[in-house]
């Protein structure tokens, strides 16, 4: 812990009160981090961490996609029902602004590759600025759900579900078509928490990049943050497919 | 069988040591403790706030045990009784069982036994004890504020629409507490992948790295899902609208194979380290290597992996199809076969070993026993036919008494034991010490073997009241709880007499292989003073009477597996 200070008396006596042993170990700017090697096997600690528990993450997904298998197949048609009330062109826009934002973590890396320091930043903003895109979408999206009357704990009057004709009979499926928007926001309520998780994420390293703490040999955290950007945006590219596409050539309404 | 005298005198420094303050001199002040970065500080932290949460779940079982000395609700009413069952069960279960060994132990000894100076992630080892404490603390809040009454199972819908206690409180404590384990879990799949020191290769971790890698391995994988089940449950509550709701359309069962998917290798997680203590204290305590190590080691990796594939067999009631109960019920016989590996192979350590009889290995041997009868009883309830007729009856109460508590507590108080001269630098009284080894498993078994036979005479569990002809073993039940508190309270005194008065314990007082051993007495902040470098395998004991070893003899450069070449090397340097 090499700390400028005025006094230098004062220096020693702060020395001694923390007995400078606990401040030379565990000394935060230290790079390699002390009781690490070298970098290398820092860099690669890093990573191995960032990808198992990325892992985890897939496993928390994995939970949501097995609950929404198993109704999907138990409630067809009612699952159908629903579905086609959600609206697909805002999803597509949204899954485009997200794999740009992906592309815009990946310069932010290479800008710290080739020791362009102010590149990281703007790359990392020009992410964050897609992030906001993708929350004002799927805000009016929201918002057009509970118009329409499609959230079950809020408003739920969905008028597709008039008197439901298959055959000769008619059924009930409120249940089935509830059940299918309980997973549509839970799952990508949870997607947005990763988000909102992901754009902290973002502005922490932002902050650290103007700063100036990466460069070609040190962006082991940019590079992890990008992995966890990168994540978030795949889950999405999962669920658009799972809960806006399903049978999409049978949609009579929706978008509008 | 002869006994190593424990040598107070033995504090001649080891190579491998270090002049100057250890970890608990370094600093006095509150803050030093609350915001260290330090894995063996972080372990004392997880010691201690566990032990307290043992009490505290410790206290509900003693209030059940007085409730059910009678046949009829005198002490406790129902409804009160649900709620000291589950609450109970959710502190010993989330908060002190799954995480015991590991976050204790584990973080101690992990990086140590491996030669790192700490864990990968030091300041994520701290965040995850925060996590710990923010869930216990919304469980003890939970507590508070009138309890839960759902059982530690949380089963739906009654959990997520009927209860009217607060289990949103309980569920959140979960879910943080979940990442605290995801968290550990995370920093020893790294460090031991990547902080291994020279010639430290996979073949030569000590079993205790090995079982506690596989654990780790569990929680990973596993915890996610109950992370995810329990915020839907959460979502059921708060909002009304059902996923596991049949009400709404929802499947109630499809929550119980969620939660059992994570719950099941739940066991597992608090096992697996337990089976690595118990290997670590069969070598010292034998002065033998583990007998079949590399089956042993690859023994916790099958199950770990087997642990994801057997939750079925707690559905066999549930309607599941009678193909699905036949599959799980054969891969649950299955884990079987792995466990008994390492309950022979410690047997075989044992054999022709110079066994010595000091209270890590009382312990040990306790656990050995009781393990084995616990497995055993698992085969009988993995078996679809005999579940049903014991199904949630006190013979399964029994089984995961024996396997759980008798499994992780005994090897948690062995290993404590074991180590606390290199946490402490202090010995501890060993009269003492085997007295509540001997009081434990006398306890223990006097608790709950009469349960295995209430069950089987049909005594459903979670019931506060109960027909008389039940009384007699009942009482004798509650009579041995009252003897397992006594040997769980002990420790706590003499370990912190010891803590505080205890003789200097020396660096290697066991005269045990393992690198944390070549090491001081409390080791030093940094662990080593430089890295150590392995040359040999773990547990290579040289098998001499355990009388004439002196600490140089520990020193001898035994790759040979010959053992007469090694005591004629011992011989030579003694004379």
């Amino acid at each position: 812990m090499t700390e400028i200070t005025a006094n230098p008396a004062a220096h020693t006596a702060h020395e001694e009160e923390h007995e400078s042993h606990v401040h030379t170990f565990f000394d935060k700017d230290q790079y390699p981090a002390m009781h690490f090697e070298d970098a290398g096997q820092q860099k690669e600690s890093a990573a191995l961490g960032m990808w198992a528990f990325l892992a985890t993450e897939v496993l928390l997904f994995a939970g949501l996609f097995v609950v929404y298998a198993i109704y999907r197949n138990a409630y067809h048609e009612g699952f159908m029902l629903a579905s086609h009330e959600l609206d697909v062109k805002l999803g597509t826009i949204n899954t485009f602004i997200l794999l740009f934002s992906s592309l815009c973590v990946v310069f932010a890396v290479h800008s710290a590759r080739t020791n362009n320091s102010k590149g990281i930043v703007f790359w990392l903003i020009a992410t964050m600025v897609f992030g906001m895109a993708f929350f004002i979408v799927k805000g009016f999206e929201w918002n057009h759900d509970y118009h329409i009357g499609l959230v079950p704990w809020m408003k739920w009057d969905p008028a597709f579900l008039a008197n439901v004709k298959m055959g000769d009979e008619v059924h009930d499926l409120n249940f089935q078509a509830r059940m299918f928007m309980i997973l549509y926001f839970v799952m990508t309520g949870t997607h947005a928490v990763h988000m909102i998780v992901g754009m902290i994420i973002l502005a922490v390293l932002a902050y650290k990049a103007k700063k100036g703490a990466y460069n070609s040999k040190r962006y082991t955290s940019l590079e992890n943050g990008g992995l966890y950007w990168h994540f978030v945006d795949i889950v999405w590219v999962f669920l658009v497919p799972t809960l806006y596409l399903i049978d999409l050539y049978n949609r009579t309404g929706g978008g509008h | 069988m002869t006994t190593i005298p424990v040598n107070p005198e033995l504090t001649s420094p080891l190579p491998l040591g270090r002049k100057g303050p250890s970890y608990l001199d370094i600093s006095f002040t509150v803050k030093s403790w609350l915001l260290t970065l330090d894995h063996k500080r972080i372990a004392i932290l997880y010691l201690l706030s566990m032990t307290a949460l043992f009490i505290v779940g410790g206290a509900f079982a003693t209030m059940m045990r007085l409730e059910l000395t009678t046949p009829q609700g005198d002490f406790v009413k129902a409804e009160a009784y649900n709620k000291l069952f589950t609450m109970h069960g959710v502190t010993m279960v989330f908060f002190f069982l799954i995480p015991s060994v590991p976050a204790t132990l584990g973080n101690f000894l992990v990086p140590l036994m491996i030669g790192a100076r700490d864990l990968a992630f030091p300041r994520i080892n701290l965040a995850s004890w925060y996590l710990f404490i923010i869930g216990a603390a919304f469980t003890l809040a939970a507590m508070f504020a009138g309890g839960v009454d759902t059982g530690w199972t949380f089963y739906t819908p009654y959990s997520s629409v009927y209860s009217n206690s607060q289990v949103a409180l309980a569920v959140v404590g979960i879910f943080i507490t979940g990442f605290s384990s995801v968290l550990t879990g995370l920093n020893f799949i790294v460090t031991v992948h990547k902080m291994r020191a020279p010639g430290m290769t996979w073949f030569r971790l000590p079993l205790f790295i090995w079982s506690n890698y596989a654990a780790a391995l569990i929680m990973v994988l596993g915890t996610p899902v109950i992370s995810i089940t329990m915020v839907l449950v959460a979502v059921e509550r708060l909002f009304g609208v059902g996923i596991f709701d049949p009400a709404n359309g929802g499947d109630p069962v499809l929550f119980q194979h969620m939660f059992w998917f994570y719950s099941h290798p739940a066991v597992y997680i608090m096992v697996l380290p337990a089976f690595g203590v118990i290997s670590e204290l069969m070598a010292a305590f034998s002065r033998k290597p583990v007998f079949g190590y590399k089956v042993v080691a690859f023994a916790s990796l099958a199950i770990a992996l087997l642990s994801f594939v057997v939750w079925g067999h707690h559905l066999f009631t549930t309607g599941q199809s009678v193909y699905a109960a036949l599959v799980f019920s054969v891969l649950s016989f299955l884990v079987g076969i792995p466990t008994a590996i390492k309950v022979f192979n410690w047997t075989f350590t044992m054999y022709k070993g110079s066994v010595s009889l000091e209270t890590p290995m009382l312990f040990a041997l306790g656990f050995l026993g009781i393990f084995t009868l616990g497995g055993l009883t698992g085969l009988f309830l993995a078996a679809v036919g005999l579940d049903i007729h014991l199904h949630d009856t006190y013979f399964v109460v029994a089984h995961f008494h024996y396997v759980m508590v008798g499994g992780v507590v005994l090897a948690f108080m062995g290993g404590l034991h074991y180590w606390w001269p290199k946490i402490t630098g202090r010995m501890y009284n060993e009269f003492w010490g085997k007295m509540s080894a001997i009081l434990i498993f006398f306890g223990f078994n006097l608790t709950f073997f009469p349960q295995f036979i209430l069950g089987y005479l049909g005594m459903p569990r979670r019931y506060y009241a109960y027909a008389s002809e039940f009384q007699v073993l009942n009482i004798l039940s509650s009579a041995g709880a009252s003897i397992l508190a006594s040997g769980y309270l002990l420790p706590g005194i003499y370990l912190a007499y010891s803590f505080v008065k205890g003789p200097k314990a020396g660096d290697n007082p066991w005269g045990a292989k393992g690198l944390e051993w070549q090491t001081s007495s409390p080791p030093p902040v940094e662990n080593f003073k430089k890295m150590p470098i392995v040359t040999e395998d773990c547990y290579n004991y040289p098998l001499v009477d355990p009388h004439d070893l002196q600490p140089e003899d520990r020193l001898i450069d035994s790759t040979t597996k010959d053992d007469d070449k090694l005591k004629e090397q011992v011989k030579d340097k003694l004379s």
